[in-house]
């Protein structure tokens, strides 16, 4: 029956009116898995046994019954194998869960696996996984992007109906960008961090990475909110599933002059021009914007999630849980050695300090933008997913590939990828950025988007 | 007092403070990398921060406290659960402080 | 060579709230099965955020209202970074740059000293070192880990060990009466930190020794001890190296109390670097002027207040009124002793009946004071049956303490016993004229000094078991012996 190719809403819909049972849903997905992980390695642990168990007994009155889902490897879930794609963890089983996962098992989920991803989140290409790259469904010689390539891999490739993933500074929208799924990073404190193991704590923010708009939109629904357990979760404006717009008169959108680089992929630069016309013609105005050098952003946000980093990484040392510090990789050793030098007696004036301020300069900025225009666009990527390698022996890969979205993550701002076209075969990503606690626009622009483009009909040839 | 380059001394300071071991083989490769960053991130230094607070809530919170009210802990098995070495109840781990 | 002592304090009191500070474990630890009160947040578990005990940050404002501290309206808390075995986090979150509480001070003995700061911040784990299987290991509890505790810093104002055990009795009888810990330093509810350095007076110049900062400090005598010690061992080092203060030569040194002497415990405060910066998963928490005004109001009259209270209102003297304020317990049970009759006769009274027979009853039986059992009605009918000649000052004491322990009004007992003040003259007389046949000699030295009659007034109140009334006792002596 291939129920895996299905939508979350369908996939919903299908269990709710009996036309096929969770079990059926829950074996076309592992069977897709089985036959696909070989060549993606997109989970690093597989739930097949709990899963099955759990599909043979469904509460059909809750809203996500019966629905496997992928979590990215940084929730803990208790008595679940957390590995954070690290070798440190590699024998970490949750003694809780995060909460999350606890709201999606409340509304009746089921956790199908736990997919790969760069180790700590650190990266941009999920290439810094202990247990290998996973690899992009478009084209298996590149990368799926990160750090939640796995999640969005898994999805792109129908493994799954729909998974989670989180953010920091891109690792939901840049996936989806580079593997052509919907990927929505939500205002920071809009879904709560209890469980998710910690990268950047003033950034980090669990979302959905999915199939379509509306998908996502559902996913928040049951994710998001108040948790008494997250001191910066954000306790107004509950998250509501907008009405979608006829078209976007009325509605005036930014498009960064800064955004479109010189060493930007001329196919990404087509496909996001196209998309803005797109726009237009659905009735928006487009509004051209003069913002502050993305470069500040990528210093700010290199210092200050690896300062971040390297206080959160602490707590790992082999005495409670997990492997020594000798178990450590590369990449997580560069970024502890930098977040401490930047913290350190004699450079937290000139780094942190200095980030901190000139954060509040970014931000500043796009509040002055938000007064000429309500949502800003662009590309989510300034390439197509790169080669496997692309990462290797690169002091800063990851903070340069999202230079795009990391003004937006340093602003707490949502922010969500759609495939908007493709260059040789791979899927280019568009992004729209809204105002705080304004993610509603931001699907609504999607949601319109999309229902007037086929790019998210599209799916790899595996 | 923004420096770009990373000593080897610099480099086994902070180490010391990650309590990280760098083998020797690995250290020159590193501290070329880290200085390759901190050089990049020397580009806080071209804007005029004088009169700029810094940020450190983006979502303008405030006041999030809880009550004093006892709740749930772990058990004593579900706290030792992951640790490679308990006894008697307690974490185990080499002694760390030898007393002269 | 003139030596003064530049003496500072940090005392760190664990407070007594029901939950830890960033969670909702049990903060009970003493003798608790170990790791028994922990959960994800005070075992520094992956994914796991702090959210900070408001009522712990209202006792941090308490206290330092108490001890006289400007209270900031926003505060905030940060990270200090270092790694130890019972630091799950390998961070412990406390305040730096805006702590809850600033610029105080206390008086001892008429002398200030200032307090610099008074801050929130969390315990560690317990560590307990132990040779395991020839192997020196460390076990770790973590069920104290994530406690609330109080930071109180004094400026270096202080200049002796003597000077420095007064003000740690001082901070600990203010955080009792403040009532927010038990401030016990023996079970280490109540723990201390000197640092130490000299001002060398020496041919007219001045010099300062390097400061060292002493840990496992378990007592205050070991404080004072340690004091001493540091003091002598700096001024010898002085002597001969002639070092003096400067930014990078700060040491920790560890009390050894069986050898009685300081140890360099780690090299240069350089190296501790703690890389201190804003708690990021913490919102600032703010106190506006009315909550601390009401915070304010919940304090107790403070030791001092009460002591000069006492002297104003009941005219006691410094001797009776600071041993009775000294005790929040003991003042509550005095004050509830004479409500019936709060006049200065009253309170004399029943000072002296507690800081005689009652305190000694309570050091015999290493007891406090139970205030359920001190009856107003009681002492209020003792005080008429003195205050009438009924019962003797003497036969009062005696028939107090047994008052305290059965609960029976005083006045009764006096009558059971049969010690009902004897004024009737003719029956002292009779006791009189025995006890002059008694004493011989000492009639012979009244004869020769009148002022001795103290003895033969005490020979009468003995034979009359303390009941006779003792002026009429002198006056009919003096009279017989004429």
């Amino acid at each position: 029956m291939e129920l895996n190719k299905l939508t979350l809403i369908d996939a919903i819909k299908g269990i709710k009116e009996k036309k096929f049972s969770s079990t059926e849903l829950v074996s076309d997905c592992l069977t897709k898995i089985e036959q696909l992980e070989p060549t993606l390695n997109a989970f690093v642990t597989i739930n097949k046994d709990q899963a099955l168990e759990q599909s043979k007994n469904i509460n059909f009155d809750k809203p996500l019954a019966g629905i496997p889902i992928a979590i990215k490897d940084n929730f803990c879930i208790k008595g679940i194998r957390t590995t954070a794609s690290s070798k440190l963890l590699d024998k970490y089983i949750a003694q809780y869960t995060s909460t999350v996962v606890q709201k999606l098992l409340d509304a009746g989920a089921i956790v199908i696996g736990k997919t790969n991803m760069d180790a700590w989140a650190h990266g941009s290409s999920t290439e810094t996984s202990d247990y290998g790259p996973t690899k992009n469904p478009w084209n298996p010689k590149h990368l799926p992007g990160g750090s939640s390539g796995g999640s969005a891999a898994s999805v792109a490739s129908d493994e799954v109906v729909t998974s989670i993933g989180s953010e920091t500074a891109g690792s939901i929208r840049q996936p989806s960008a580079w593997c052509g799924t919907v990927g929505l990073k939500p205002s920071y404190g809009r879904v709560s961090r209890y469980g998710v193991i910690a990268m950047g704590s003033s950034m980090d923010c669990p979302g959905p990475i999915t199939k379509t708009v509306d998908d996502a939109a559902l996913l928040l629904s049951i994710i998001s909110g108040h948790d008494p357990k997250d001191a910066t979760s954000v306790n107004q404006n509950p998250w509501q599933i907008p009405t979608p717009l006829k078209d976007l008169k009325g509605i005036k959108i930014g498009l960064p002059k800064a955004y479109f680089p010189e060493q930007m992929k001329p196919a990404v630069k087509t496909a996001v021009l196209n998309a803005t016309k797109t726009l237009k013609k659905l009735g928006a105005e487009v509004i051209e914007l003069d913002v502050l050098d993305p470069k500040y952003a990528i210093a700010v946000y290199t210092v200050l999630q690896r300062s971040e980093v390297s206080s959160n990484l602490a707590r790992f040392t082999g005495i409670r849980y997990g492997e020594p510090r000798s178990a450590f990789g590369d990449e997580a050793i560069r970024r502890i050695m930098l977040g401490t030098y930047t913290l350190s007696s004699g450079y937290y004036d000139a780094y942190y300090l200095q980030a901190q301020k000139v954060r509040t300069l970014i931000i500043e900025d796009f509040d002055k933008q938000f007064q000429k225009v309500d949502a800003i666009i662009g590309p989510t990527s300034p390439t197509t997913a790169l080669a496997l390698g692309a990462s290797e022996g690169q002091s800063m890969f990851g903070e340069l590939e999202d230079m795009l979205v990391e003004p937006s993550t340093l602003a707490g701002l949502p922010g969500i990828s759609i495939p908007c076209g493709f260059g040789d075969g791979l899927p280019v990503g568009l992004q729209i950025i809204t105002p705080q606690l304004r993610e509603d626009l931001a699907v609504q622009i999607a949601k319109l988007f999309e229902s007037n483009t086929d790019y998210h009909l599209q799916h790899p040839k595996l | 007092m923004s420096s770009s380059k990373i000593s080897l001394d610099q480099l086994r300071h902070i180490a010391k403070l990650a309590r990280l071991e760098i083998k020797p083989e690995q250290e020159n490769y590193l501290a070329e990398q880290l200085s390759e960053t901190a050089a990049y991130i020397d580009v806080l230094g071209e804007l005029d921060t004088k009169n700029v607070e810094p940020t450190y809530q983006t979502n303008h919170l405030k006041n999030v406290t809880r009550d004093d009210v006892v709740g749930e802990s772990l058990t004593q098995s579900d706290a030792l659960s992951q640790t490679k070495d308990a006894y008697n109840g307690y974490f185990k781990t080499l002694a760390t402080i030898s007393k002269k | 060579m003139k030596i003064t002592p530049i003496i500072g304090l940090e005392v760190h009191v664990e407070l007594q709230t029901k939950s830890k500070m960033f969670c909702s474990c049990d903060a009970s630890h003493f003798h608790a099965t170990p790791n028994t009160h922990t959960c994800p947040v005070c075992l520094g578990l992956p994914g796991a955020l702090p959210v900070p005990n408001r009522t712990a940050c209202e006792y941090c404002i308490k206290l330092g209202l108490a001890l006289g501290c400007t209270i900031n309206n926003e505060t905030f808390f940060e990270r200090k970074n270092y790694f130890y075995p019972d630091l799950a986090k390998s961070y412990q979150i406390t305040q730096l740059q805006k702590p809850f509480a600033i610029n105080g001070k206390i008086t001892i003995d008429g002398q200030e000293i200032r307090i610099n700061r008074a801050h929130m911040e969390e315990d560690t784990g317990k560590s307990v070192h132990q040779t395991i299987d020839f192997e020196d290991s460390t076990l770790i509890d973590y069920n104290r880990s994530g406690v609330p505790l109080v930071e109180i810093v004094s400026e270096p104002d202080i200049t002796s060990p003597e000077m420095a055990k007064n003000y740690l009795l001082k901070i600990q009888q203010i955080v009792r009466y403040v009532g927010v810990s038990d401030a016990d330093i023996e079970k280490g509810s109540m723990r201390c930190e000197p640092t130490v350095n000299l001002k060398v007076e020496d041919n007219g110049e001045v010099f300062y020794t390097p400061m060292a900062e002493i840990k496992n400090v378990a007592s205050l005598t070991g404080v004072q001890s340690a004091i001493q010690f540091e003091i002598d061992r700096q001024t010898k080092a002085f002597e001969e190296t002639r070092e003096t203060k400067s930014s990078t030569n700060k040491t920790t040194r560890g009390w050894d109390a069986v050898k009685n002497q300081t140890f360099l415990q780690r090299e240069k405060e350089g190296s501790a670097d703690y890389r201190y910066f804003p708690e990021p998963d913490i919102p600032p928490v703010i106190f506006t002027d009315e909550e601390i005004g009401k915070i304010r109001e919940t304090l107790p009259e403070l030791p001092e207040q009460k002591f000069a209270r006492y002297q104003t209102d009941f005219g006691l003297n410094d001797y009776d009124a600071n041993l009775l304020s000294q005790d929040l317990n003991f003042s509550k049970c005095f004050e509830q002793a004479i409500s019936l009759n709060p006049t200065k006769d009253m309170a004399k009274l029943v000072a002296n009946l507690f800081l005689g027979s009652l305190k000694t009853h309570l050091n015999e039986t290493q007891e406090e004071l139970d205030i359920n059992k001190i009856n107003p009605e009681f002492f209020k009918n003792i005080f008429d049956a003195v205050s009438k000649s009924e019962i003797s000052a003497t036969v009062a004491k005696q028939v107090i303490v047994d008052s305290y322990k059965d609960g029976t009004d005083p006045v009764e007992i006096a009558k059971s016993k049969g010690l009902i003040q004897v004024s009737d003259a003719s029956e002292i007389e009779k006791i009189a004229k025995e006890v002059i046949t008694q004493n011989a000699k000492a009639v012979e030295d009244y004869k020769k000094n009148p002022a001795s009659i103290g003895f033969l007034i005490g020979q009468l109140m003995k034979a009359s078991k303390g009941s006779a009334n003792p002026t009429i006792a002198k006056e009919i002596l003096e009279k017989l012996l004429k």
